[in-house]
């Protein structure tokens, strides 16, 4: 089936995406006319000012929102709610506090009759590695710092193996050493599995040490100004952010980026 | 320097050691409110207070009487309200016009005295154990419900966005994400609801109940015996001081999760 529909069909297509607030003050148009595609194993970085509505279309894509009008279609299905094959990770982690990190992991993989509880915890064991916290196995989240809560929330939403990854700046509440730290470690990660990942960010040198193609978002109301391709080849490190190339991008994103800030201002 | 040093000694006091300072201190004050002549006939020497005991427990033979039917009271009353109080919190909390429907009602009886409504049990079911535990009940029922339904209201949205992406439905939602980051309130809920169970049993015992702590000590007070109503003043109180500190064993047990001020 797959190989039929093969590399042609995107993993996401988002199609006519609106979405109108009804606010106190009249409409709010959040997002207008949001046409995307995200290809098998791309690393899709989202930057734009604030309310330019990344994490709305993030919601809409989670299933978590419902659009106005279009829709979005993962491997060619509606998406209509929440479902497994989309995992997300928060800005402010959502560990559930009375679970130990390990069963933080396993919340996901407990909802699945369809494995024992041995293949369960064997799951969730291999994701806390993967995030090095094997030490803190039986900690509560309340025992971590914000960089390890968020690296049990990565491995909590890999842990259900979704075929795609929605990330709403993940590292926007950590400070700037844990957020290099991180981006390496998700770089590493991803580069394994090459898991289609879609990933919002206000850091352009974020966006673009980890971003396959960075989508530049305009404000109020949101919409898709343009897509750059960041031509530089996996692997990738915290080092390519020395290379010209890094550099070159960055100061062409951060231009565009810096005038919708302006525009805002405004 | 000299602040720190303080603090320092502070700190290694022992709890024991506090409690024990706490109640001499009271049993100081005590002595001095009863050895001024302005405040001598409402706080009789303690010596007095604790000998009403005899007068209590074996002359009269009501002392423990007393204790044991305001606790069946009390307790009964709490467990209903508990009982009824945490579903319609949930369901307040779930269904926006059941609590549009009742969430007024509950606010109009709250502050009404329950003194006020005490009558029209009484009419309503006679005198004896039965309208002692309904008002005790109503009046845990409000506090329990209130107290839980602002609970699960403030349950942090990201959370239930997170379960739901990893495949939670509602029943799941609700018993694995919900109940669990409402037990904080819940407990909160069961201290507020005993001392509103206590502080409710004189009104609940003026039903023309024949034995009682409530009832007690409006007989005595009626026939100017200040000792041995000291005494059971003092009885409540106790009550409830054990009543929380076996909360609290739980509260440990149940609530270690949480994130706690270190005070």
């Amino acid at each position: 089936m797959a190989g039929e529909t093969g590399n042609l069909t995107p993993k996401v297509q988002i199609k006519g995406v609106e979405k109108v607030y009804e606010g106190r003050n009249g409409k709010v148009v959040a997002l207008n006319g949001i046409n995307l595609d995200i290809h098998d194993n791309e690393f899709i970085c989202v930057v734009g000012p604030s309310g330019c509505g990344k994490s709305t279309l993030l919601n809409i894509i989670a299933g978590l929102h419902e659009a106005t009008a279009g829709e979005v279609l993962v491997d060619g299905v509606k998406v209509e709610g929440t479902g497994v094959d989309r995992g997300v990770v928060f800005q402010q982690y959502a560990l559930f506090p009375w679970l130990t990190v390990e069963k933080n992991v396993m919340f996901g993989l407990n909802l699945r009759k369809d494995l024992t509880k041995l293949q369960r915890e064997e799951i969730a064991m291999k994701y806390i590695k993967m995030v090095g916290l094997e030490k803190f196995v039986h900690a509560y989240p309340k025992e971590l710092s914000g960089g390890m809560k968020q690296r049990v929330a990565i491995a909590r939403a890999y842990a259900v193996n979704p075929s795609l990854l929605l990330m709403d700046e993940p590292f926007g509440a950590l400070d700037a050493q844990t957020r290099t730290q991180l981006q390496s470690e998700l770089l590493k990660t991803w580069e394994e599995e090459r898991k289609t990942c879609f990933f919002i960010t206000h850091d352009v040198e974020e966006a673009i040490v980890l971003a396959s193609k960075v989508v530049i978002m305009s404000a109020r109301p949101g919409r898709i100004k343009e897509i750059v391709d960041i031509d530089i080849p996996y692997p990738r490190t915290q080092e390519t952010k020395m290379l010209p190339r890094f550099t070159e991008l960055k100061n062409y994103i951060w231009n565009m980026v810096y005038r919708e800030y302006l525009e805002v201002q405004k | 320097m000299n602040k720190k040093k303080k603090v320092d000694v502070v700190s290694k006091i022992p709890n024991w050691a506090w409690l024990l300072l706490s109640l001499l201190t009271a049993i100081l004050v005590w002595s001095w409110l009863s050895s001024n002549p302005v405040t001598s006939r409402a706080f009789p020497p303690l010596t007095k207070v604790f000998g009403s005991y005899v007068k209590m427990a074996n002359d009269r033979g009501v002392f423990w009487g007393d204790i044991a039917s305001s606790l069946t009271s009390a307790g009964i009353g709490f467990a209903l309200g508990f009982l009824f109080g945490v579903p319609v919190a949930f369901l307040m909390a779930w269904y926006r016009p059941v609590r549009n429907i009742i969430e007024p009602w509950i606010q109009f009886v709250r502050n009404i005295p329950p003194l006020a409504y005490v009558p029209l049990v009484v009419i309503a079911v006679g005198v004896g154990r039965a309208p002692q535990i309904i008002v005790i009940c109503i009046a845990t029922f409000l506090t329990i419900s209130i107290t839980v339904f602002q609970g699960v209201i403030n349950v942090d949205e990201t959370l239930i966005k997170a379960a739901r992406v990893l495949g939670a439905n509602d029943a799941v939602l609700f018993t694995r994400v919900i109940f669990p980051a409402t037990t904080p309130f819940i407990i909160t809920s069961i201290r507020l609801g005993i001392s509103v169970a206590l502080t409710t049993l004189i009104a609940a015992e003026s039903t023309g109940a024949n034995a009682g702590l409530g009832m007690r000590i409006r007989a005595l007070s009626s026939s100017f015996e200040t000792e041995p109503m000291m005494l059971y003043i003092i009885v409540v109180g106790v009550i409830g001081m054990l009543a929380e500190k076996i909360l609290k064993f739980f509260e440990r047990r149940l609530t270690a999760w949480q994130e706690k001020r270190e005070i």
